[in-house]
């Protein structure tokens, strides 16, 4: 299974290496923004925002039939795209998958300038919390059971009690 | 007249080329001279200050306090005694928020700020409040971006302890009207602390004309080094309040039960301080001299008549802060454009400015905005650059509309 994280990976890093130059990979990066779905109802807490001081992100997530399934969006089109490109690596994927998962195709890709300090509150933040969700969501693996990924790291930081 | 050309050819940045830089605001660059003078600190002079009695470190201190004269006279204080150096505006404010605020500030007391105030002249008086159960006041702005300044009449009261203002604003450009405000607040015997991290590049400023208690500011601004900065106070309040930090260099004796403090202004200047950047402050304010205040003030406002001018002409182009008395920076976004996209595609045409809430949310909840783009001035800056950025601005809006 894990090799279909690094086939989508090797799939993105193709596509973004035909592309011309920095136009292009902006208008391929905003294109996913457009496309990227809204996100239904409830997204938009305090708890599930991650907010830098450039563009808000919010993510959640649930484990549904042992799968995590994220919810995510920006209030930015480049961020937006980048989220559709790091949904379509990680989505509905076992949380074991998503914790062991290298994301090199950030690195091999334009995708790495947006990691840098001064936005790492946005994007190496989403990914952090998505690693975490998805680990917090490991030994409850095969339960088919709808789990929010919120609860589950209050649980982690202990304020859920020991329920784990 | 201002020749940019020459101007800066003194700036090894722009040697390299290419880069269009609209962030002064946040950061200016540095002249040959400044980076000579730290240079220089550190492989003729490095010692430390007001110590040892060796030759380079009564050279070094005197130095030092020949930047410490500099700003004396650069801002027209009454003596040398008034000017605490500092590591930027933010421990300037700090200083006063917790030594004049915690010998002067107790529990229902008030403190009124602006909601047009940088992050740090909010957060330091908020915590003050916490601490000392005091209540923080604000006096709000309209959508042209001046200050409600009838409003200060409900809010000045007896209790009133403190008013922290900046003199211009970071994202809206309006220079406000401090004068008057600290005539009025001197008049019920208020101290008035100005924020003039954005004014001092920009105008000429005299303490002793505008008659403030404390007057902030950094060095980075205003083409010194980084990590450095100043609290200009009255001798009268300097002398009354309790030391910041302690330590080293600002203790005349020290025994294991008790200390004396040295006077002012080393009484606030516990440790080693920032003795290159402190150096490169002169080497600052003899650059921005020997160009001329007056001179520097005419060019920027005629390039920020400019770009606004220019921006103007493009559609869906909307501008936050319209005063009569403006400068320095200019605030906007595109229609249908996340600030955030603008400032990544602008950065790839290497054009510098910042985009984000600018460490002013409350200016941005006042428009209803999740940030803005911003474009910010320095004497070095020309037509050109704002041709170029307008440029870009069509290129974004082809790319991301």
């Amino acid at each position: 299974m894990m090799d279909e994280i690094n086939t989508i990976q090797d799939n993105i890093i193709e596509e973004i290496s035909g592309l011309n130059d920095w136009i292009d990979f902006y208008e391929y990066l905003i294109k996913l923004g457009k496309e990227f779905k809204a996100a239904g109802e409830g997204l938009k807490t305090e708890e599930n925002l991650i907010s830098g001081c450039q563009s808000s992100l919010w993510l959640d997530s649930e484990l549904k039939n042992g799968r995590v399934i994220y919810r995510a969006q920006s209030d930015a089109l480049i961020t937006r795209g980048i989220l559709a490109l790091i949904l379509r690596v990680l989505n509905n994927r076992r949380p074991g998958e998503i914790v062991s998962s290298e994301l090199y195709f950030i690195y091999k890709t334009g995708l790495k300038e947006h990691l840098s300090p001064a936005r790492s509150k946005g994007l190496s933040a989403i990914l952090k919390r998505m690693k975490e969700q998805a680990s917090g969501f490991m030994g409850t693996g095969q339960t088919p059971e709808r789990k929010k990924g919120v609860g589950v790291i209050k649980e982690r930081n202990g304020k859920n009690g020991e329920s784990q | 007249m201002i020749d940019t050309d020459k101007i800066r050819s003194d700036f090894p940045i722009f040697n390299n080329g290419g880069i269009v830089y609209l962030d002064n605001a946040a950061t200016t660059q540095k002249p040959e001279q400044v980076l000579t003078k730290i240079d220089k600190y550190y492989r003729e002079l490095n010692s430390n200050i007001h110590r040892g009695e060796h030759y380079l470190s009564r050279k070094a201190s005197v130095e030092y306090e020949e930047s410490r004269t500099a700003v004396k006279k650069f801002i027209n204080a009454g003596d040398e005694r008034e000017v605490i150096f500092t590591r930027g505006t933010t421990e300037a404010i700090n200083l006063i928020a917790r030594c004049y605020g915690d010998k002067y500030v107790n529990e229902k007391d008030e403190i009124i700020i602006s909601n047009m105030e940088h992050h740090s002249n909010i957060v330091p008086w908020q915590r003050l409040c916490k601490r000392n159960r005091a209540v923080l006041k604000v006096l709000p702005f309209n959508d042209k971006g001046d200050l409600l300044i009838d409003r200060l009449e409900d809010l000045i009261t007896e209790k009133t302890k403190m008013i922290a203002l900046t003199q211009v604003s970071n994202v809206l450009g309006t220079v406000n009207p401090i004068k008057k405000i600290i005539h009025r607040a001197h008049s019920e015997g208020i101290p008035v602390l100005i924020d003039g991290a954005q004014s001092i590049q920009h105008l000429s400023v005299d303490v002793g004309d505008l008659d403030c208690d404390f007057f902030v500011f950094s060095g980075h601004k205003m083409y010194a080094s980084t990590g450095t900065g100043v609290l200009y106070g009255k001798e009268k309040w300097l002398e009354k309040l309790p030391p910041y930090e302690t330590g080293g260099g600002m203790v005349k004796k020290v025994s294991l039960e008790k200390s004396k403090f040295e006077d002012i202004p080393l009484k606030f200047e516990a440790g080693t301080p920032n003795i290159a950047g402190i150096l490169s402050f002169k080497a600052a304010i003899d650059y921005i001299q020997n160009i001329g205040m007056k001179e520097i003030k005419k060019h920027e406002e005629k390039i920020s008549k400019y770009l606004t001018q220019e921006l103007l002409k493009l559609k869906g182009v909307e501008i936050y802060g319209n005063s009569d008395e403006r400068v320095g920076v200019v605030s906007f976004n595109l229609d249908g454009i996340h600030p955030y996209d603008a400032g990544v595609l602008l950065d790839r045409m290497k054009i510098a400015v910042r985009t984000g809430t600018h460490c002013a949310q409350p200016v941005m909840d006042h428009y209803g905005i999740p940030g803005a783009l911003r474009a910010s001035l320095a004497f070095y800056n020309n037509e050109e650059d704002v041709d170029i950025l307008i440029e870009g601005i069509k290129k974004v809006n082809r790319i991301a509309v």
